[in-house]
């Protein structure tokens, strides 16, 4: 699975950003230029989808990708763009992995990560509890997940651990039996009990043999699908219980909400600036960010319509994503700032589509 | 208090119905309000002797440990034996969690500090107003510079008991020779110490060490040893990679038993899952780095191989005490290879700052005007990220009086006497270094009793070995027989799990 979206962002991307702008994007690096570059190339599923990357392991992993000649590294060292082997084999493996790839890191890349530390730390728990054993050591060891998981638990416990356990078992058989059995094993090989710890990653690698990073994908991508079928009120009976409260899910830096606050104010681009001690490139990229995502942001005070159809309308015709190409193209008086919110604003009818695909 | 209320007490909160030699000495002085120095073998319970009391006394027992993962270990377990007024405070908490906790610090019976905790004036102004009654120092044998471990952190904690008017102190530490002891109980400066010694040899354990000449030879003995011997297991090696390598190559080599490799690289959770699962029969055999050990409580681990000998006899005497903690006849292997000895060396020739970088440093300190920020930045980018390394050059040049609260000063002694203290105090450190690992290697190649001689530099009276010596006493293959239980790894589907998992009918 790392190899498929690895291959999908590089073709995605184009070469029109470095390969560490995958990275950031798999790791969540919520920064303004991250997420408006998933909302540009159409990679929003995979925001924040791989967070414990780290960065060699990502770079051994763009190695081995040009060692099996997939990619090519262009002379910059930075770029890469994909091969025609790469593009077959890229083909191939999505067909293997379409009807069960539920990922979807826009929606979920906070949500999933909370709820499978819940979902870990409550099985052990109540499988202790149902075999009476107060004493344990838990496999989660944050303190969150820990007081969460005490709160469902006192809220749930007059119905006992048999009638949990059952619900439970039901839910998850429901979900799983959609996934190909290693998927369904490896996930299950996961999960600690009173009778049994579950296995390490790098165990469940060598038991399944895949790699230790498709196995953290293999386990995510369930906990995405279990999210979303809660989302979707899916008929699960107890494993909703584990869902944490609803956060702020958007794809919006926290800094960006702080100006979405001062806009809301009435407060001008150069006024949130001062009041924030921030640079007004800083604030106009924040702008950019909210466009994608309110799509009624009004930009009346940013430009006029006619500069706005105008932009439109050259997005429409050239092929680049580059802002340079597109800029060159307009008139000087219109700014990259300008150029940027228009994308935002209309990107998914212009350039939301993958032209590459 | 009488005889058998403290065993009363032992029993309600630990479930123990008798001490382990050593631990009721130890508590009986420390609730008569005597500062106490007790050497106590790993394993042993040395932790039980501050527990206990932190029980039992009114006000908080403040435990100053160096090691991180052990402490939270050891607030774990304590919670989850249902005490649950007991915290750590160290640098791996969150800002909020730390603030959390120093918000109800006074609602803590037992609180550990890492040594560097003591370094924050508000940590210090927090505990201060605190009924301290009893103030521990966990691994004391890391205050002594000619201690294995020495941590310049921990000289501080002299002054911090002594803010804290001097409430009764013990010392605790698993490894010290006599010279190392003393000079323990002088840096910590309490007078009138009650000293409880207790040996370091375990007589069930029994001392091998084979000789081999091929690396291949090394392997196919452990393989062998592996294949005989279906006991838990701990094989230590000295580097990551190899300890991962040789899981693998006994993975493919003996099929009916668990072995999986633990090593500091690892992510937490993983670490986490390898431990339990060991607990808990799982896992027969850890090929692991010294990262693994520390806090655990295994009790049926029967053998310790080293793949690679460690760089010296006190490391060597702790990794082997994880073996037989409840008496059973255990044995240590040590896999022996003449150029193993490049190993620790090369280890070695990396622990203390490269004299170059040193100078360069306080050059820059003697003749520009440079922040103490950006001298720790620099310096930690020169030595990759090293910070022990930084650490040891920071109390060197406190000790030289070049750095006072973190402020540079160069009026107290010039920069050629600075460079040659330093150069020397390095030259003295190594020089002490390879004197250990020449001791250790001397071990391996002695002619006589290796129980004896592991033991000399320790303690004068050896314990008559209840079990075979060692190789050149008494000790043969065949004659080992420990009973064994063997782990159960069952291979079945994801169906079948899941029910037994979450007990859904049979
Ligand atoms: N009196 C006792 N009876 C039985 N087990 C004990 C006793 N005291 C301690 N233990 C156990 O011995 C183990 C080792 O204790 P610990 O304090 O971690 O050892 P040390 O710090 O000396 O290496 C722990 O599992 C502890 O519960
Ligand atoms: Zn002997």
């Amino acid at each position: 699975m790392f190899e498929c979206i690895l291959l999908d962002s590089i073709m995605k991307i184009n070469g029109e950003r470095t390969v560490y702008n995958i990275f950031h994007l798999l790791s969540a690096k919520k920064s303004t230029q991250t997420i408006q570059d998933s909302n540009l190339f159409g990679l929003t599923n995979y925001f924040g989808v791989y967070k414990p990357l780290s960065r060699q392991a990502f770079n051994k992993e763009i190695r081995r990708l040009n060692h099996n000649q997939f990619i090519t590294l262009n002379i910059d060292q930075q770029t890469v763009h994909i091969t025609d082997k790469g593009h077959n084999y890229f083909n191939q493996i999505k067909e293997e992995h379409k009807h069960f790839f539920h990922l979807n890191g826009a929606e979920f890349h906070q949500t999933a990560d909370q709820f499978s530390k819940h979902l870990l730390l409550f099985i052990q728990t109540l499988t202790h509890l149902h075999q009476k054993n107060q004493r344990f050591i838990p496999i989660i060891e944050d303190i969150e997940t820990q007081q969460f998981v005490k709160k469902v638990w006192n809220k749930q416990q007059q119905l006992g651990t048999e009638k949990i356990l059952k619900s439970i078992y039901q839910d998850l058989t429901i979900i799983l039996e959609t996934f190909p059995d290693s998927h369904a094993g490896a996930f299950v090989d996961s999960l600690t009990s009173v009778k049994k710890v579950g296995l390490s990653r790098y165990q469940i690698a060598k038991k399944y043999n895949i790699t230790s990073h498709n196995v953290y994908f293999s386990f995510m991508n369930i906990i995405h699908a279990i999210c979303k079928a809660i989302e979707t009120n899916q008929s699960l009976t107890f494993l909703p219980q584990l869902y944490p409260v609803h956060k702020n899910q958007m794809l919006l830096s926290d800094s960006a909400n702080q100006t979405f606050y001062y806009l809301q104010q009435g407060l001008s681009i150069d006024e949130i600036a001062n009041v924030r001690t921030l640079r007004v490139n800083t604030i106009k990229d924040h702008i950019v960010e909210l466009a994608y995502i309110y799509k009624t942001l009004n930009w009346t005070g940013y430009m006029t319509e006619q500069q706005y159809l105008l932009v439109k309308d050259t997005l429409a015709k050239l092929q680049s994503k580059k802002l340079k190409d597109i800029k060159s193209e307009l008139p000087e008086s219109i700014s990259y700032f300008q150029i940027k919110l228009v994308i935002a604003l209309g990107g998914r009818e212009n350039l939301g589509e993958n032209h590459y695909v | 208090m009488s005889e058998s209320q403290l065993e009363q007490n032992l029993q309600a909160n630990f479930g123990f119905s008798t001490f382990r030699p050593g631990q009721k000495d130890i508590i009986e002085a420390v609730l008569n309000k005597r500062n106490v120095f007790a050497v106590l073998p790993t394993g042993t319970g040395k932790s039980l002797c501050y527990q206990l009391p932190a029980m039992m006394l009114s006000g908080t027992v403040i435990v100053v440990s160096p090691l991180l993962s052990l402490m939270t270990d050891q607030v774990k377990q304590l919670k989850a034996t249902g005490f649950k007024k007991v915290a750590a405070l160290n640098s791996m908490l969150s800002y909020q969690e730390r603030e959390m906790l120093l918000q109800q610090i006074d609602s803590y019976k037992l609180l550990y500090l890492s040594p560097e905790m003591l370094q924050s004036k508000r940590i210090i102004s927090r505990i201060k107003p605190l009924k301290i009654s009893l103030f521990v120092v966990d691994e004391a044998h890391c205050i002594s510079q000619w201690g294995h471990e020495f941590r310049p952190d921990y000289l501080r904690i002299k002054q911090t008991h002594q803010l804290l008017h001097k409430p009764p102190l013990l010392a605790l530490t698993a490894t010290a020779t006599p010279d190392v002891q003393q000079d323990i109980i002088q840096a910590l400066q309490v007078p009138d110490v009650d000293k409880f010694i207790y040996p370091m040899d375990k007589p069930n354990i029994s001392l091998v060490v084979e000789q081999v000449n091929h690396v291949k030879e090394k392997e196919d003995k452990l393989v062998e040893i592996i294949q005989h011997y279906p006991v838990p297991t701990l094989i230590y090696f000295s580097s990551r990679d190899e300890a991962a390598r040789v899981a693998s190559l006994l993975q493919a080599k003996v099929l009916d038993r668990n072995i999986a490799y633990y090593h500091g690289g690892l992510d937490n959770q993983d670490r986490l899952l390898i431990q339990q699962q060991f607990m808990n029969h799982q896992l027969d055999v850890i090929c692991c780095t010294n990262a693994f050990g520390m806090g655990i409580n295994k009790k049926d681990i029967q053998l310790v191989i080293h793949y690679h000998f460690p760089s010296q006899i006190e490391s060597f005497i702790q990794e082997i005490g994880r073996a037989g903690r409840n008496g059973q006849e255990s044995v240590s292997v040590t896999l022996y290879h003449e150029y193993d000895r490049i190993i620790p060396q090369r280890l070695l020739d990396t622990e203390l700052p490269d004299i170059v970088v040193v100078k360069q440093m306080l050059r820059q300190i003697y003749n520009s005007d440079v922040s103490y920020e950006d001298v720790k930045d620099e310096f930690i980018l020169k030595v990759n990220g090293m910070e022990p390394h930084w650490r040891f050059f920071r109390y060197q040049l406190e000790k030289l009086k070049i750095i006072e609260h973190e402020q540079f000063n160069i009026t107290k002694i010039s920069y050629q006497d600075a460079v040659i203290a330093l150069q020397k105090t390095i030259e003295k450190r190594y020089q002490y270094k390879y004197n250990k690992l020449n001791e250790m290697l001397q071990w391996l190649h002695t002619k006589g009793c290796r129980r004896k001689e592991l033991f000399t530099h320790f303690q004068e009276h050896i314990q008559e070995p209840t079990n075979m010596c060692c190789d050149y006493c008494d000790f043969q293959w065949e004659n080992w027989q420990p009973v064994f239980e063997q782990s159960n790894d069952t291979s079945q589907s994801w169906q079948i799990s899941l029910k037994e998992i979450l007990y859904q009918g049979e």
